[in-house]
């Protein structure tokens, strides 16, 4: 058996009601690698976020994680297991502090003596969180909005982390300067990461494998440098 | 004379303020507004009833078991029965909590009948005097505790991380679900608190009047008036709400009669839905 594999995803179909969003859909993370997951609006991204996170159970198929099958595991249990969602918007709890979000993103940890040391961790990444920590999230910029959603995120301590659109309404310049914060993160602590992204040059550059979703199938799995070499992803997607 | 009647207004509207509250977290948390909730005070005043007369208990010590007791009402009627239809959204839960309301009081109607029952401690009727106004034990007894169930209330939201997680619920459940709040149990948790309040309250009520089972219908113009004049789902806005009816009542007894105060109550409730809607202290990032 593959002990390097974090999360395996086989045979996966899974939508909203009677509807099906996902066909057939394999997909693996190795441990210590980033994952891109591209392609355009309603392709199915999401959708396949939240059935890794729990929301949405799948029609059929398996998921497993570190070996384990969560394919009806409940959210709780799937944060608790390592595996943390930063969702498209950020979804922040908009009427509380900076610091009591960061502290939510730790509900299912047990070792609350130790949550001081990762509130630290977070404001070290992110000096802009310290500076604001006792102010609503919903008066916080954009930028600053995903620094706390991200904070949030690693507060759980997660070992799969699944970050949805990352690039979501935010300036160039704001979104370069969370992804160095998030190779730091990626160096640091031992943990694996899937990435949604439209913007699809990002997804790429910033990943070691990719798969790329059309309609709700994967249409090209590679290594990242591959693809972005591809003829048909420079022409539909990069526009070059 | 205006003395007295500020005092009155005062130590009624903090147990206002504390029902009210009781209503509000349930309406500003999950959306759901509770139309059992006049009736599940009245239960917690049967209980005290119940264990003041068979147990012989003095009524004020029974406190412990109308909240206990309506703790686990609360916590099973959330989950068997309003998490079933949650999804279904307001107009569903309101009927199911109506249909809830029948089916309680007339719970009640079987055990203890439609007679006027009450509880006669020994310092009932007992006051004493500050300035010409005249302050009787148990209200301020009542006011006191109220006061004190609202303060903890609010500093277990703001303070605990329990509190925290169910504020979260409250703003965005999804977000809540991704940190691994269970939002059903939270729902349950948040429910079983606003009935053990209530619970609470009726055990104070029904040491200063008698109640029958059809006493709760009278709160639930209360209920609605501190909610909304607070501003939904706001503990500090609530107390202020409780006082400013409890002061209503108290005024508009003295100058139009007791007759006349439910009248008045209705009024300030409509002159409060058309001028004040997001109420005293309606917040910015609910809704």
């Amino acid at each position: 058996m593959d002990t390097s594999s974090l999360l395996r995803i086989q045979n996966l179909h899974a939508g909203y009601g009677d509807v099906p969003v996902l066909w057939d859909i394999f997909l693996k993370v190795d441990r210590r690698k980033i994952i891109g997951l591209l392609g355009g609006n309603g392709a199915g991204k999401t959708t396949l976020l939240n059935v890794i996170s729990g929301i949405i159970s799948p029609m059929k198929g398996r998921v497993h994680f570190l070996e384990e099958d969560i394919t009806f595991s409940n959210p709780t249990r799937r944060v608790q297991m390592g595996i943390t969602q930063i969702p498209e918007g950020r979804l922040l709890f908009y009427g509380l502090t900076v610091k009591q979000n960061l502290r939510l993103g730790a509900f299912t940890r047990k070792d609350k003596a130790s949550l001081e040391k990762g509130l630290d961790a977070i404001f070290q990444l992110f000096p802009r969180l310290a500076e604001r920590k006792d102010q609503l999230a919903g008066t916080l910029s954009g930028g600053e909005q995903q620094m706390c959603a991200i904070g949030r995120g690693l507060m759980s301590r997660p070992k799969l982390l699944l970050i949805d659109e990352l690039s979501w309404g935010l300036a160039p310049l704001v979104v370069d300067h969370i992804m160095v914060a998030l190779k730091k993160v990626y160096e640091e602590m031992e943990l694996s990461m899937i990435l949604v992204e439209q913007d699809v040059q990002l997804g790429l550059e910033f990943s070691h494998r990719a798969y790329v979703l059309e309609t709700g199938r994967i249409v090209k799995e590679g290594r990242s440098e591959d693809i972005i070499k591809d003829p048909d992803i420079r022409k539909s997607y990069l526009g070059i | 004379m205006l003395g007295q009647v500020l005092v009155n207004g005062l130590l009624q509207g903090g147990f206002y303020a504390c029902i009210g509250v009781s209503f509000s977290i349930v309406f500003g948390i999950m959306k759901i507004i509770n139309l059992a909730q006049g009736t599940q005070v009245i239960l917690g005043a049967y209980i005290t009833y119940a264990a003041s007369h068979l147990l012989g208990l003095d009524p004020f010590f029974t406190l412990p078991l109308s909240i206990i007791g309506l703790f686990i009402l609360g916590y099973m009627i959330q989950k068997y029965l309003i998490n079933l239809v949650a999804k279904g959204g307001l107009i569903i839960t309101s009927l199911l909590t109506f249909g809830l309301n029948l089916i309680l009081i007339n719970i009640a109607l079987l055990i203890w009948k439609a007679d006027f029952r009450g509880t006669n401690p020994w310092y009932m009727g007992m006051s004493f005097e500050v300035a010409g106004v005249t302050i009787p034990y148990v209200r301020l007894l009542i006011f006191v505790i109220a006061i004190l169930f609202t303060i903890v209330l609010e500093l277990f939201f703001r303070k605990t991380e329990t509190g925290n997680s169910i504020r979260a619920t409250a703003l965005n459940p999804k977000a809540a679900q991704l940190m691994g709040i269970d939002i059903g149990k939270t729902y349950c948790l948040t429910f079983a608190i606003s009935s053990a309040l209530g619970g609470a309250m009726g055990t104070l009520f029904i040491l200063a009047k008698p109640i029958s089972p059809f006493t709760g219908g009278d709160f639930l113009i209360i209920l609605f008036s501190v909610a909304i004049l607070g501003g939904l789902g706001s503990i500090p806005g609530a107390l202020l709400a409780g006082i400013v009816l409890g002061m209503v009542e108290s005024f508009s007894t003295m100058f139009f009669g007791i007759a006349f105060q439910n009248v008045v109550l209705n009024l300030v409730f409509i002159l409060i839905l058309i001028f004040l809607p997001t109420g005293f202290m309606g917040k910015r990032f609910y809704g």
